[in-house]
Formats: structure tokens, sequence, C-alpha cells
């Protein structure tokens, strides 16, 4: 029996704002406990929140990157629930007018280009944060509240269920950070929860018509974490339906990083009472279409449109395409390579993807903050091209170039890194190095080409790098030929 | 309309209102006589009238996205009942059942 397995996500993601949805503290993040509030995010009686524009532009600039509907008009409303980390004793959100409806997502699955469509976009403010004295919420005494957090501007992304495995889902939240990022709506960083998702999955028999009872699983925190997550969630159900005992009502799960499972939480079905209202403090937002053209002006080229047009305008293969679109930083300095090096793409595609991100990875540093210029690599290329230094050279200019910031010719000229191409001064060399090694002579005549490897290496070795590797080889050919007769 | 007595003890319950049996009747007929006379309401003629949640015409009120100081936070910590290690101190948080 073949089964399908249907995900709908909600992914919370907090907004790149400098201060927060309702007041003017500050959303940097670590802080002291407790040193970003005020009365507005604290709840204190009488204080009066007032919108941040920014928060409403990053809001519409989310929606116009997954192609949503852009409300002409945008109201917040109370979700009112007790728990400590909400001071008010209500959360402000948008129930009745979300900001943005009805969008779509195209992503490349290994079953093919699919859409999935985004349900709605909603604005809404973060709660305080709790930490627990022991070692989980259960067996804790006491909670400690900090409200740094609370007010800080977010959006929620709900999906329609279009996502048909877990690994779908996973790649689904990757390309999202991806375009979030790009557009400058947040930094999603998932391990400071600035990127959050908790998913809803069901399964049925291949063929159902009708979906079957779902769970929302929650408590992700990191892209593998949502693929295990489900993975374990979707075998589980199937083992329900296989026993005849599907889920019967819905329920809401969390995800057990240490045991590697989902956990019960509680049943969904006696549903919440929020209350849902308009806040009357907040007065309703009208968005008109000069304010969502100055906002449509202002979007980058999205990563999707940098992939195919790097697979099409510089004939890069479709991974470094990806990989290199993948992040707005790596593809601005791509580019900006290219403005100065008129040479192969590919040359340039190589070196970030080889060199240049593995002495990242190894400094753990972000690509933000290399030292590297872009047109110092381009001019790199070109000396390289010219034959001015080796392949191997480059390599030690290029990571002289990566930790100093340092142009390449300046390099290549304090360190004497020119690459030898005078015939005569190499003539010499090659002929030291055959007088120095009788023995690779003689394997060489007995038929081991490999002995000639040996002598060019040692060619090399002797000019520290820097001889022309194909004159090398004619000369030394050549002297070999001599013997031979 | 008018409120009975489960539907005002769930109402206390959703506010976290420990009331007594007494309260409970106490609050039902008061509660009951203001819903009367919001009933009152009902009588005027709302045709082709919009819903108005908001109590100004006005909207687009915003601010720049400027950071301003905070509080400082042993102000913001004097309203904490119990603190430790600069947060406020809650008992144990469970979900009801
Ligand atoms: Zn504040």
């Amino acid at each position: 029996m073949k089964y399908e397995t249907i995900i709908g996500l909600e992914v919370h993601v907090e907004l790149k704002t400098d201060s927060k949805l309702c007041c003017g503290c500050s959303t940097k993040f670590p802080a002291e406990p407790n040193t970003l509030t005020c009365p507005v995010c604290l709840g204190l009686p009488g204080a009066l929140p007032v919108l941040n524009k920014k928060a409403i532009d990053l809001g519409i600039t989310a929606g116009l990157a997954l192609n949503c509907k852009i409300s002409r008009e945008c109201k917040f409303d109370r979700k009112q629930y007790f728990y400590p980390d909400l001071p008010k004793g209500y959360q402000i959100t948008q129930f009745y007018a979300p900001i943005c409806r009805t969008g779509w997502l195209k992503k490349e699955f290994p079953t093919g280009r699919r859409r999935i469509r985004i349900t709605r976009i909603h604005l809404e403010e973060e709660a305080g944060r709790s930490y627990h004295s022991g070692a989980g919420i259960i067996d804790s005494d006491y909670s400690l509240l900090d409200y740094n957090r609370s007010s800080i501007p977010l959006i929620e992304i709900v999906t329609a269920p279009d996502l048909r495995s877990p690994r779908e889902a996973k790649e689904f939240m990757e390309e999202l950070k991806i375009i979030l990022e790009y557009t400058g709506v947040s930094d999603c960083k998932m391990e400071e929860g600035s990127l959050r998702c908790d998913a809803n999955i069901s399964v049925r028999r291949q063929g159902d018509r009708e979906l079957g009872k779902r769970a929302e699983v929650k408590n992700m925190n990191s892209f593998r974490a949502v693929e295990a997550a489900l993975e374990y969630e979707a075998k589980r159900q199937i083992e329900l339906l296989e026993q005849n005992t599907p889920l019967e009502s819905e329920e809401t799960r969390a995800w057990d990083e240490g045991n590697r499972e989902t956990v019960f939480m509680r049943f969904k079905e006696k549903a919440y009472e929020y209350r849902y209202f308009p806040d009357p403090d907040l007065l309703p937002v009208i968005i008109n279409d000069d304010w969502i053209k100055g906002i449509r002006n202002k979007l980058p080229e999205l990563p999707n449109s940098k992939r195919e047009r790097y697979i099409q305008e510089f004939r890069l293969p479709k991974d470094d395409a990806a990989l290199i679109s993948s992040s707005k930083p790596m593809a601005e300095f791509f580019e900006a390579v290219l403005k100065d090096y008129s040479g192969e793409p590919k040359n340039v595609s190589n070196w970030i993807i080889g060199d240049l991100v593995r002495l990242i990875n190894q400094e753990k540093i972000e690509f933000h903050q290399i030292k590297l210029k872009p047109e110092a690599l381009g001019q790199m290329l070109k000396i390289l091209d010219q034959g001015v230094i080796s392949s191997k050279i480059a390599k030690t200019v290029f990571e002289e170039m990566f930790y100093t910031g340092n142009k390449p010719e300046i390099i290549i000229k304090e360190q004497g890194l020119e690459q030898i191409s005078d015939v005569q001064l190499i003539q010499e060399i090659v002929v030291k190095v055959m007088a120095d090694h009788p023995q690779s002579i003689q394997d060489y005549l007995s038929g081991k080409k490999k002995a000639k490897s040996f002598l060019v290496g040692q060619v090399m070795k002797e000019t520290k790098g820097k001889a022309n590797p194909g004159i090398v080889n004619v000369l030394l050919e050549k002297e070999l030929e001599k013997i031979k007769e | 309309m008018s409120l009975t007595k489960e539907q005002v003890k769930e109402l206390s319950s959703m506010a976290r209102l420990a009331l007594t049996e007494e309260e409970i009747n106490c609050f039902t007929v008061q509660i009951n006589e203001i819903l009367g006379y919001l009933k009152k309401l009902n009588e005027l003629s709302i045709e082709g009238e919009e819903p108005a949640p908001y109590g100004v015409p006005l909207n687009n009120i915003m601010r720049e996205d400027k950071v301003q100081s905070s509080f400082n936070r042993d102000s913001v910590l004097v309203n904490a009942p119990q603190q430790e290690s600069f947060c406020f101190k809650v008992l144990k948080v469970l979900e009801e059942d």
C-alpha cells in the first residue's frame, strides 16, 4: 500500500527592524535581560503603542517576494490569552485583515517544479522569553522571564497543504530563508529563533481524496530537525493507519531532539477561545498603489531568477549557479568580480565555491565579513590567465589576499612570486636536477614514465613552484631525448 | 439574549478570576442587566452603515524605525513580585486540562 504525506507549514519570521513593533525599544540580540523594555512592551496600564512603519514595509516586501496580494487595508487585532511571556494579556496580531493573502513560491523539487501556495501572511508581535529552572518545562518549579523580545515584530507565513514529503518541507524552508534574507525581511537565524516553523502533517492512502486527521508538530529548531521530525511523524501515522487505528482527533506534538521522536502535548479538539477583536489603540493602515510600487521597485533580483540567469548568461553548471545564488553577498561578490574580469565565469565560481568557501568555513566568519575584494580576485584571475603566475602560486596569492585584503600585484611583487618563463634559467635548473638524480634518469630510460613527473616536481621545488610548468616539461623532454640517443 | 450561570463561570475562568458561588450568582444578574441595557442599541437602524471599531476617523499613524532609550532595569523590576538574575520570577507554568 502506498501512502501520501501532506504537509503545510506555519513559519514565524522575526523582521529585521532596529526597534520593536509598537515602541522604540531596540531589537538587538543578545542583550542583558530586561534592559530593552518600556511601558508599551511591558504592557503597563496607559501605555500607547504606535506602529513601526518599517515593519509594515517589510511585511509588504515579504508579500511581494512571495507573489501575494497585498491588502489595501491592514488592521490589527488582539488575541487574548494568559501566559507569563505575554505581559499585556493579549498579543497584537492580524486575524481579520492580514497584510498579505494568496501567493506562491515556485520550487524545484526532485520530483519536478511546483508552486507551493501561500495562504496568508500576517504581522504580529513576539512574546518574551522564558527560562525554566529544571531540565524542561514539566519539572521546573518556576520560570524566569526576560521581556527584551516582547513586541519584536514578526510575520507568520502560512502555506497551503501543498508539500508532499518531509524533504520537500525542509527544502521549502531553505528556499524561503534565502528569499527572506535576500529581500532584507529577516536575518533568518534559526539557532537564535528568528526563523521558526510549525508543521501540520497528515497521511492518506494514495488515491484517497479526503485528508486524514492531522497533527501539528512544534519545536523543530533546525532544517534538519524539520525533516527528521516530519519523517518520524509520517512513519508513526502510517503505522497507525496500517493497524486501522488512524488519528481520531487532531493533536499537537513536540519534536524531542534528544530522543528523536515527536511527543504528544495535547488534543486540539478544545479550540481555544482567543476572543479576537480589533485593537482600538492601533488605527488601520491604508496601503495604496504608490506605497506598493515604491517597495516593488526596490526589490532585488530574487535567487530564482539569478540562478536561471547564471546558467543562461554565464554558462555556469546548475549546481554552481544554485550554490552561488543561495547567498546574496556571495552572488553580489560573484557578479562584482565579473565586472572586472572578462574571462570564463566558471573560473570565478570555482575560486568562490572552492578556496573562498573553504577559508570562510575554516575561519568561522560570515561571507560579508571577508577582507578579499572582488576587484582583487578579478585582477588575480587576469594575471593567472596571462601566465604571470602559475595556478599553484595563485593559491598562495589567493590565501594572502584573503587574510590581508592586499592586491594581488603587490603580493606577487613583494614575495617574488612571478612565474619564471626564462628559458635559459629553467634550462640550467633542469640540467642541475638531472645531474642530481641519475637514478631517476635510469628509471625513465627503463620505461618508468613516473620518473619524469618526479623530475618535473624537483624543478618546481628548486624554483619554489614558480617555473612555468609548460616550459619545464618541454625542456626536460628535450634533455631526456638527448640522453636516449 | 441573556447569560446563564454556567457561561458566567466559563467567563470567569477565561479571565482567571476565582469567584465564589455567591459572586457568580450576583454577577450573573448584573451582567444580564448590562446586556439588557446594551440591547437598546439593537433598536437603532444601522442599515448601510459600515462597522466602526475605531473611535477616531484616522489612519496610517506610524513612526519611523528609530531606537529610543528603554526603561532603566531597576525601575522595570520594581513591578516584579519576585525576581532572580534580573528576570521576573513566576510560578511553574502548566497547561490546564
Ligand atoms: Zn518597549
